[in-house]
């Protein structure tokens, strides 16, 4: 399975989208990453070494909050799940996300639709 | 919100859990992600072996990883320990000096107590001793005078005498209590002293003392610390020091202590001393009134001061004073 060099993405969008994907409910770290992962459909693959340093952050910052269950082999998994703080604080990023892209879509649609015009002003 | 409730808020948010604990759950956290991928690769016709390996690959530094999430859960611990000791630091030391502060002003309390506990007893003591001497001298004076027969004594016997033999008989009863055997003594010697016959001498100076004292009492007025004279200097030319002596000097000493005239100085200004009369009689002559002018002799009493073998002089100021006729002529009694 390739990996996908997403880093500088992910820096500025991994704490959303961990916060996004917890919304579906409570999962552990290896969930987290495999579901970013299939909905992204295999583009965006989180590296455990920015992943987990990420839950642990924003378990401190009171966005998450965890509980340990047993795992089938009987070991112990720790899931995360949403706190009220950090329903707001993913719609606060989401909202601003949404700013971004879109603002992002127009500067990127206005060179596919004016290409000629485009180069003339340059 | 304040300072305090966000300092409250922090500690609310710090990870309880040990080192070990922390470290354990950030390993079982890691071998279920681990155990997880390799499963996954397994399912995806790795063997085991591989699919372990791979595993491990794709997880990355497990140690660094487990590195960074300690920081991140110790981080703010840290801080707020540091905060934490350094205000149970400072809450103790401020403690620790308020308790020394208290224990200072307990013991001094404390030392005061005890020393007005021993003053007050040695007053106790002081007093009882001198009520067994006064009571020792009263039953003795009252035995030997009811054992005095006037038969056995040989007829009517001398004051002389009587006094005589009480002395010896206080000695011999009080061998052992010398301040008995004193104060009796003192009495005695006082009777004999009123008891003795006067020469014409003496009895002419007792009454020129008393005349003396009746001329003070009609220039400065009533025998009463209240009643006032002002007096001036004349003598001498600078007033704020008489031949070398300060008058502060003359004012704390000399007429307090040795002048013995039996009135002190109340103030003193550079030209003129205030005299309030005291009331004592005034002896051994070392004063005396010309005119208006008081004239005192210091020589007697600082024999050692030879600028001041000539007399004092001051002057009754005309506008101060109460009740002072200043018409007494006053004759030296030396």
């Amino acid at each position: 399975m390739p990996r996908t060099r997403n880093t500088e993405l992910l820096q500025g969008t991994l704490d959303m989208m961990i916060l996004k994907t917890l919304a579906a409910g409570p999962n552990h770290g290896y969930g987290i990453a495999r579901r970013i992962r299939q909905i992204s459909d295999e583009v965006l693959q989180v590296e455990e070494g920015t992943l987990y340093p990420a839950l642990h952050r924003l378990e401190k910052r009171g966005f998450l909050e965890h509980e340990w269950r047993a795992s089938e082999a009987n070991r112990r998994a720790k899931y995360y799940r949403l706190t009220r703080r950090g329903r707001v604080q993913l719609r606060e990023q989401a909202d601003r996300w949404q700013t971004i892209s879109t603002a992002i879509g127009k500067v990127m649609g206005a060179h596919r639709v004016h290409p000629i015009q485009s180069t003339i002003t340059e | 919100m304040n300072r305090a409730t966000l300092i409250l808020g922090r500690l609310s948010q710090l990870d309880p859990r040990s080192d070990d604990e922390l470290a354990r759950d950030l390993e079982d956290e890691f071998a279920f992600h681990l155990d997880q991928l390799e499963r996954e690769l397994r399912e995806s016709g790795e063997s085991p072996a591989d699919a372990s390996r791979k595993a491990r690959e794709r997880f990355g530094d497990v140690e660094a990883i487990r590195r960074q999430c300690a920081t991140i859960a110790r981080k703010e611990h840290v801080i707020m320990m540091k905060i934490l000791t350094a205000v149970l630091g400072l809450t103790t030391l401020i403690v620790l000096i308020a308790c020394l502060m208290l224990y200072q002003e307990a013991q001094h309390a404390h030392r005061e107590a005890v020393e007005s506990r021993m003053v007050a007893e040695q007053a106790r003591v002081e007093a009882e001793q001198e009520a067994r001497r006064a009571q020792a001298v009263q039953s003795f004076l009252v035995q030997h005078l009811a054992a005095i027969d006037p038969s056995t004594a040989g007829g009517r016997p001398e004051v002389g005498e009587l006094l005589d033999s009480a002395a010896e008989r206080a000695d011999a009863t009080f061998y052992d209590q010398p301040e008995v055997r004193a104060k009796i003594r003192e009495g005695i010697e006082k009777a004999r002293e009123e008891a003795r016959p006067k020469s014409a001498d003496e009895a002419r100076l007792e009454q020129a003392d008393r005349d003396l004292s009746g001329v003070w009492r009609q220039i400065v007025g009533s025998d009463e610390d209240s009643s006032r004279v002002t007096l001036r200097i004349v003598s001498i030319d600078d007033p704020t020091n008489v031949n070398g002596i300060p008058i502060s000097r003359l004012q704390h000493s000399l007429f307090d202590e040795r002048v013995e005239l039996g009135f002190c100085v109340g103030r003193t200004d550079p030209n003129r001393l205030i005299i309030t009369v005291g009331g004592q009689p005034v002896r051994n002559g070392r004063w005396w009134l010309e005119g208006d002018r008081l004239l005192i002799d210091l020589s007697p009493a600082a024999p050692d001061e030879t600028a001041l073998r000539e007399p004092l002089i001051f002057e009754k100021m005309a506008d101060e004073g109460t009740g002072a006729s200043g018409s007494g002529t006053g004759d030296s009694d030396e």
